[in-house]
């Protein structure tokens, strides 16, 4: 509207006389009203044209993996209630509506809202759930529905992906609107909304009068319709022509869309409270910001209270300044009452309630950075920031709020518990937990910091694995054929020359030399010696091909320190690698996000698990022998006191040169864990795996519950007796003391340790016999 | 006051003029890219379970080997991809399912039923997350994909499936001659 218009003020002569000095007059005049009417045309125009094609800019809105409720759930009724209190339910003494729960003992009754997801919808449901300790042991519904086999809780949402304006939205349509909520809007805003033209002149009228008799402002004149276009398309500006382009516009609107059409865009637009930079418009994500519930579970009070927002969304805010608002929200119900919308009981009600508001806004954007940047890498490749920004998206991720929460409070806690004083409280970590079966990621953290949101060192610090790499080099040893967990391997200094590098003299990492050892011993204890013995063997391009085939997917360089773990990888690398020995030699991209639908739900892109096969099931069922043996017999045997709830586990700590990295990654049957220790400077950390990571590992997974290993082995594995102490040569076989390893058919253990066989059987009768 | 007065004195001239241009458009206060009103998030009753949902034709339809499995792979095997039929035995199906994993192949047959494969994995996939070691389910989610023509994302996860199915078991049979017609 940058036109600018002619006119006078001066009134019109109404002189009959025809003279020469007035035809002057008379032609500036037509001019102007000329002038007025092209002008009134153009704005006409231009508000057809923009409402028509009135469109929000809709933020992606993020969901967290939603919680499935059912008999044998390993779920808590402490992690139902607070599930449910995060998604906004109403804990009540009497369930009288869908958002509302229950508790009573060790039961759980709740009535569900309802959800359209990816895979359809989820009805809205009343069910009572009994617990029995950490699980659900029954579920049912009412007398029609029964025994309830499944219910899945709406997902909570856990960020925005907001447009450049800020601006914040959920769209709803006139139909899906409180009637209650509406006629508090209409009589407290404009009166005679269904009747006038865009402009009210009586509401102009009497506001006037209550203005001078006030001596100031007090009321305004300004219809819906107004407040509306002043809200779409003009600026704050208060001069005579904002004042009279915004009449006009108004006039222009009511003239070509009907009421209802509308109301419902003011109800959509109009701007009712901030956090940070992200402004809230519209009632519907007004209701769930102040009230964590749809609009359609307030009540009269509540409608009422939101109703009285737009004359000052910040004056009043409810989390701010409760006694204006609730005076506000009284003032809104006395003109109800006067104008015969509600009755005087309900008025009565609705006016003494008690405000209940959320104490502060739910968590936002903020919430969980480190995931979110996974989610957004992930995204990137279909969809591009536009398009994320303002097409309403819905992205239904796989984060697990319990498992991000859980470890999210035991984590910086951990870490100083286990923090030396070379770190001077700078010691840093990260942290990745995905499912051990799908490869999704169930929780994040990029920092020891709760909600950090700075340098991402899950995704960003790169490091040396140390110990970490040793499972690819026995892997890739075992699946050869031609070592099994009982081979004999050499801990002993070596010096190695490789072509354009200096000589390598490894060392154990407290200058140990364990001489001869088993296999499966020396990747329990971490020997650094007997490993590059053992991949010095298999060769190197033979363990590179390994780390690609779990998942790693840069480039190996090939220098023998790479078997000591002088290959860089960030946490998340990390855990790809360990997802695939979880899952036992299949291998699943990780993932965060599981589905994407329109703003109405309507499924558009869907990401599945995939999985395949990479190492053969025997070769892994060896290798987790001795994984488990980390935790039963190694250097991850100080955790299995406070873990022996969950034993057998499997994982594998990791140190690097100089204690500058604490490394520990390891699984149960449900979930996969990763921590890392280290100071962003890359200084001395004075920690190993074992008493950095591992511990904090520990404190997180002990808390999350993890569940023991359950591998079953593949048909084809045998269980044999060896020696107890390793030995090259059959004439030293020592019998009396055994241990028992599983081993494949046609890979079995050098006849110099089998304590299996007929003949040792025999000698060790003979022996017995002997010493009688 | 005297602005307040303005938008009246505008009002009758205003009417004229806006008068010229003529026609209701068909107005689309909240709208979004589909065209379809928008509502609210959970507010308005959920549509039957049984609409069909819509999967992205990029990753779903892939012309010409929709219709696997291809028997014709190893003649003499017993039609190993039963293709719409549910895998899982008849009579372990109640009426009324009683299980997360019951209630959720019964989705499943609704949406093969549908023809929505996509769907059909989605909910197969929400089963395996539920129970992620049985043969079973996964087994299911590998026939829709093979089903889809998606065959290596399909032997991946038939193998997965034969790692969980007990030696020798009927199901372990029945994956082994899934996965032999595969490849």
């Amino acid at each position: 509207m940058k036109h600018s218009n002619r006119k006078t003020h001066r009134p019109p002569s109404s002189l009959p006389r025809a003279s020469r000095g007035f035809a002057w007059v008379w032609t500036l005049l037509g001019l102007a009203t000329l002038g007025f009417i092209a002008w009134c045309i153009k704005i006409d125009y231009e508000v057809r044209r923009d409402f028509e094609a009135l469109q929000w800019e809709l933020p992606a809105r993020i969901y967290a993996r939603p919680l499935e409720i059912y008999a044998g759930a390993h779920v808590s009724a402490a992690q139902l209630t607070d599930q449910l209190r995060r998604l906004g339910y109403r804990e009540t003494q009497q369930l009288r509506s869908p958002g509302e729960y229950q508790t009573s003992g060790t039961r759980v009754s709740l009535w569900t809202r309802g959800f359209d997801f990816w895979d359809g919808a989820e009805p809205s449901l009343y069910v009572n759930v009994e617990f029995s300790g950490s699980r659900i042991r029954e579920m049912w519904g009412d007398q029609a529905t029964g025994m309830v086999p499944l219910v899945r809780l709406e997902p909570a949402e856990i960020a925005l992906i907001n447009p450049g304006n800020g601006e914040d939205r959920v769209p709803i349509s006139l139909e899906d609107v409180p009637p209650d909520l509406v006629e508090a809007i209409i009589a407290v805003e404009d009166q005679r909304f269904y009747t006038h033209f865009g402009v009210d002149p009586i509401g102009i009228l009497r506001a006037l009068v209550a203005n001078v008799r006030a001596g100031g402002i007090v009321q305004g004149g300004s219809t819906l319709t107004q407040q509306l276009v002043k809200n779409l398309y003009l600026n704050r500006e208060q001069t005579l022509r904002r004042k009279a382009e915004e009449a006009l516009m108004a006039l222009a609107l009511e003239l070509h869309f009907s009421k209802d059409e509308i109301l419902t865009a003011y109800l959509n637009e109009v701007f009712l409270g901030q956090q940070g930079n992200r402004a809230i418009h519209g009632f519907a994500l007004a209701a769930e910001f102040y009230f964590s519930r749809s609009l359609d579970e307030l009540s009269l009070d509540e409608l009422a209270l939101l109703a009285g927002l737009p004359r000052g969304a910040s004056y009043y805010n409810p989390m701010r300044f409760p006694e204006r608002a609730v005076e506000r929200r009284n003032v809104v119900l006395a003109r109800m009452l006067s104008q015969s919308y509600i009755s005087a009981p309900d008025y009565e009600d609705a006016r003494t309630a008690e405000l209940r508001v959320n104490a502060r806004a739910p968590r936002q954007s903020a919430g969980y950075p480190a995931f979110m940047d996974l989610v957004r890498n992930d995204l990137a490749r279909d969809y591009d920031a536009e398009a994320l920004r303002t097409e309403g998206l819905r992205i239904f991720t796989t984060l697990d709020l319990h498992v991000q929460s859980t470890m999210e409070e035991a984590l910086e806690e951990a870490v100083k518990a286990v923090e030396r004083p070379v770190s001077e409280g700078k010691l840093e970590a990260a942290v990745v937990i995905t499912d051990a079966v799908t490869g999704e990621v169930r929780g994040v953290a990029g920092g020891k910091q709760r909600g950090y949101a700075g340098f991402n060192r899950a995704l960003n610090a790169v490091r040396p694995i140390g110990s970490l790499v040793k499972p690819a080099v026995y892997l890739a040893a075992l699946e050869s054929g031609q070592f099994t967990l009982a081979s004999v391997l050499s801990d002993r200094p070596v010096t190695l020359q490789s072509r354009g590098s200096p000589a390598w003299s490894p060392s154990n990492y407290d200058d140990k030399i364990f001489g001869d050892v088993y296999l499966h011993d020396a990747l329990e204890r971490s020997m650094n010696l007997a490993t590059v013995d053992l991949g010095m063997q298999v060769g190197l391009d033979k363990v590179g091909e390994m780390l690609t085939r779990l998942g790693f997917t840069r480039e190996v360089p090939q220098f023998p320190s790479v078997l000591l773990g002088s290959v860089d990888m960030a946490p998340v690398e990390v855990a790809q690698f360990y997802q695939t020995l979880a899952s036992n030699g299949f291998r699943s991209p990780l993932r965060t996000v599981e589905a994407v639908t329109t703003s109405l739900g309507e499924p558009l892109e869907r990401y599945g698990i995939e999985t395949a096969q990479v190492v053969d099931p025997a070769s892994m069922y060896l290798l987790e022998y001795a994984l488990q043996g980390v935790f039963q017999r190694g250097t991850a045997q100080t955790a299995s006191n406070r873990l022996s709830d969950s034993l057998p586990l499997a994982g594998k700590t990791g140190t690097t040169n100089d204690l500058r990295d604490s490394w520990f990654a390891g699984y149960g049957d449900d979930l996969v864990g990763v921590v890392w220790l280290g100071n962003d400077d890359n200084s001395d950390t004075g920690l190993t795996g074992a008493t950095g990571a591992l511990r904090v590992w520990t404190e997180i997974m002990s808390r999350l519950d993890i569940q023991p290993r359950l591998t079953i082995p593949p048909s084809n594995v045998v269980w044999q007796s060896v020696a107890l102490g390793p030995v090259r040569d059959a004439s030293l076989r020592d019998c009396r003391l055994t241990t028992s390893l599983p081993f494949l058919p046609g890979r079995l253990p050098d006849p110099a340790l089998n304590c299996e066989d007929d003949e040792s059987l025999m000698e060790r009768l003979f022996d017995r016999f002997r010493d009688f | 006051m005297p602005t307040r007065l303005l938008p009246v004195l505008c009002f009758s001239l205003l009417s004229a003029c806006a008068g010229l241009d003529g026609g209701r458009g068909i107005p689309a206060p909240v709208e979004d890219r589909t065209g379809q009103p928008a509502q609210s998030l959970p507010a308005s009753p959920p549509p039957p379970a049984s609409v069909p949902a819509r999967t992205n034709p990029a990753r779903t339809v892939v012309p010409g080997i929709d219709d696997l499995p291809p028997r014709s792979v190893s003649p003499g095997i017993p039609s190993p991809a039963p293709a719409p039929v549910p895998v899982t035995p008849a009579p372990s199906v109640p009426a009324m399912p009683s299980t997360p994993s019951e209630a959720l192949l019964l989705e499943v047959d609704a949406a093969l039923a549908n023809g929505d494969l996509e769907r059909a994995a989605a909910v197969a996939e929400r089963a395996v997350r539920i129970a992620p070691r049985d043969a079973q389910l996964w087994y299911r989610l590998a026939s829709i994909r093979a089903q889809q023509g998606r065959t290596d994302e399909a032997v991946g996860i038939a193998r997965r499936a034969l790692s969980f199915a007990a030696p020798d078991s009927t199901v372990a049979q029945d994956i082994t001659v899934f996965l032999r017609a595969l490849e």
